[in-house]
């Protein structure tokens, strides 16, 4: 995410906060279009990374949060780019830690929308069919 | 029949909330039409030429007459006094307006419905054999793995945004009766030589602009992997599945442009670094499921005779005749309700029409409804002593039409008439086929035959797998309709092959009344059927029917 850091927002189930970047700005931005198991060892050395969506209809992001964690990462995963409140249950359910809003975005899309979304998280099929 | 537990009930309420405070945030001008339609979408809500058309959800087609009762007041109060059963065994409504639709959410949340993932790049509502639990060629009933599978579905978070929409069939009998090879992924329950019960995994089958029969991907599968291995079929299907062109989106085209071995290499490469950390199923659950799909009492129908009552009624003699399909039990039978009167619009019913159903379900058939993929409902565990009640009750309705598995028991898409992607009319042109064979009393004679028809090239009408298939094109502005014959969509899979150039809409009647007749002409016997046929003698003749003579 290219922007100064005053201008990220970042969302966590809590609402929003001031995005407190990896130490010496190491977070891992990981493509899309990159196969997450070939560059899980580098991915591995940082404590973060940051994963982007193209459109709200893209949703490549999660499988490949969801490939992090089936590999073992254990760092935070922010969520960039064009996702929308109503997208903040399906990235947490899929190994993301919170979504990186810039000011415009949360400007057009305030807080408690987020917060809103983050309520609904609980409900989830997965908890109910898995043991 | 599964039954909702608390937490269904409080997903389907949480669900109707989302939706209303999506659609509040969309009015509010919060969230733009482009970010709004997926979610718009996997609830169910298109909008179609005329108006919003919301499709709700039938697991794998079943319903109670508690259910069928709701959906016939909701076709009432919120629609045009009816409703359109499709051929992904659900219902939609096609005149709803978009400030009622919250209301009708809650509705249908009353009786545990919904109308979650029926459109949109999601997985969609699995589909079933229509006989389910009640056939006799049956290993074993596959909704109980249908219903784990749409919970297992349910607004799972990785896979609600994929590359396009996702399908998934399964049957449990010999018989395919729900079109399994031409699914995204199809599944037959099988029993392998041990005697334990897994599946048969299918992938990459699909109709549209580019039909192609399902591939095996798996012999085999344990049950206890199955949920592991769909998982990571749909990983590997979300992160490689083309989204430059939604015409080359579906997952037939990545294992046709990666091949099916690559496919299942990186498949198995990703169940390898999933399986051991992959939860195990709730034992609680499936008891549950198992216990909900327990078959009734087949024990309390007595032994019957119908020989008397049919030597009485030719009307009832035919009617059972064709609507009613051998049970698991002798002393019961499956009935296939048509929604095919001559003339009417294939797969409508109307709000009086949905509670006569559900009457007789209640009445006499284990409170237990079906959709079929042909636009049909079924009562599928039927004594054999009600079927004359039966056939009266339906008989009010309009419902009592001998034609099932007959020329006018047509697949038809909405067309035209409503949706927004068509190119042609779809509903008319089965209106015309079924009026012509009745009026000229053929149809019997001519005997089993499936025409499906397609208003546009993403063959919703499933054109490509009709004995004949019909598909209407627009052609510099004009309606034009191609002709195939020879698709298959049951276990002899085949996709029908182009007579040659089409025809008007004012000639495709005669068209097919020209296939009909060189069938009639030549067949070896009655009992060869016109698709038996077609497989016998191949392409030339009819050829040389249509265009030379």
């Amino acid at each position: 995410m290219n922007k100064p850091l005053d201008e990220i927002i970042l969302v966590t189930d809590k609402g929003f906060a001031p995005y407190d970047e990896a130490p010496s700005n190491s977070a891992y931005h990981l493509s899309v279009d990159e196969a997450p198991e070939a560059v899980i060892k580098q991915v591995l050395a940082t404590q973060e990374v940051h994963i982007p969506f193209a459109s709200s209809a893209d949703g490549r992001g999660f499988s490949v949060a969801r490939a992090l964690r089936d590999y073992g990462y254990q760092g935070r995963i922010f969520a960039t780019g064009a996702l929308v409140c109503d997208h903040y249950r399906h990235a947490r359910q899929s190994g993301f830690d919170g979504v990186l809003l810039t000011k415009a975005q949360a400007t057009k899309m305030p807080e408690p929308h987020w917060l809103e979304q983050a309520q609904r998280v609980c409900l989830n099929y997965r908890d109910q069919i898995y043991a | 029949m599964y039954h909702y537990q608390n937490f269904d009930k409080a997903f389907v309420k949480e669900r109707v909330s989302e939706f209303r405070s999506i659609t509040q945030r969309r009015i509010d001008g919060v969230l733009s039409e482009e970010d709004y339609k997926p979610f718009r979408l996997q609830n169910g809500l298109y909008l179609q030429l005329h108006a919003y058309m919301l499709r709700v959800a039938i697991p794998y087609g079943t319903l109670s007459s508690r259910q069928m009762y709701a959906l016939a007041d909701i076709a009432q109060k919120w629609d045009k006094g009816y409703g359109h059963f499709t051929t992904r065994q659900n219902i939609q409504f096609n005149w709803m307006r978009l400030e009622d639709v919250g209301d009708v959410l809650e509705a249908l949340s009353e009786v545990d419905m919904h109308a979650i993932q029926t459109s949109g790049n999601c997985i969609r509502n699995v589909t079933a054999d229509h006989f389910a639990g009640a056939a006799k060629d049956e290993v074993a009933d596959p909704r109980m793995i249908a219903e784990l599978l749409r919970q297992w579905s349910t607004a799972h978070p990785e896979f609600a945004f994929l590359p396009r929409k996702f399908k998934i069939a399964v049957t449990g009998a010999c018989e395919d009766r729900a079109v399994i090879a031409f699914h995204d992924i199809g599944i037959q329950i099988v029993q392998n030589e041990a005697g334990a019960i897994g599946f048969r995994i299918f992938i990459g089958g699909g109709l549209g602009r580019t039909p192609l029969i399902g591939q095996e991907l798996s012999a085999f599968v344990p049950q206890s992997d199955l949920l592991c291995y769909l998982e990571a079929v749909m990983h590997i299907y979300n992160r490689y599945g083309r989204r430059d062109n939604k015409y080359k989106a579906r997952i037939k085209i990545l294992v046709q442009e990666l091949g099916l071995a690559e496919t299942k290499d990186k498949i198995e490469r990703y169940i390898d670094e999933i399986k051991d950390t992959h939860p195990q199923l709730s034992s609680e659950l499936v008891a549950q499921i198992e216990a909900d799909f327990a078959a009734p009492d087949f024990s309390q129908a007595e032994p019957f005779d119908l020989s008397e009552q049919t030597s009485l009624s030719s009307a009832f003699a035919n009617w059972v005749a064709q609507s009613c399909t051998a049970h698991r039990d002798d002393n019961h039978v499956s009935v296939t309700i048509s929604l095919k009167k001559h003339g009417a619009t294939p797969g409508d019913a109307s709000a009086d029409q949905m509670r006569m159903m559900a009457d007789v379900a209640q009445r006499y058939a284990y409170d237990e409804l079906r959709v079929s993929h042909e636009q049909n409902i079924i009562l599928p565990h039927v004594p054999k002593a009600d079927l004359l009640a039966i056939f009266e009750a339906l008989q009010t309705q309009d419902l009592a039409t001998a034609n099932i598995g007959l020329i006018s028991d047509i697949i038809a898409c909405p067309g035209l008439d409503y949706c927004s992607l068509a190119t042609a009319r779809s509903i008319p042109v089965a209106q015309m086929i079924a009026n012509h064979f009745d009026a000229v009393k053929k149809e019997h004679d001519i005997g089993p035959l499936k025409i499906k028809i397609s208003g546009c090239i993403n063959a919703c009408g499933h054109h490509h797998v009709g004995h004949i298939g019909i598909l209407g094109l627009d052609r510099a502005g004009v309606e034009n309709y191609q002709i195939t014959l020879g698709g298959d969509g049951s276990q002899d899979a085949a996709i029908g092959e182009r007579t040659g150039p089409g025809f008007s809409y004012d000639e495709i009647l005669g068209a097919i009344d020209k296939i009909i007749a060189h069938y009639l002409a030549n067949r070896l016997a009655r009992s060869e059927s016109f698709l038996q046929y077609y497989k016998r003698v191949g392409m030339t003749p009819f050829k040389q029917a249509l265009y030379h003579e």
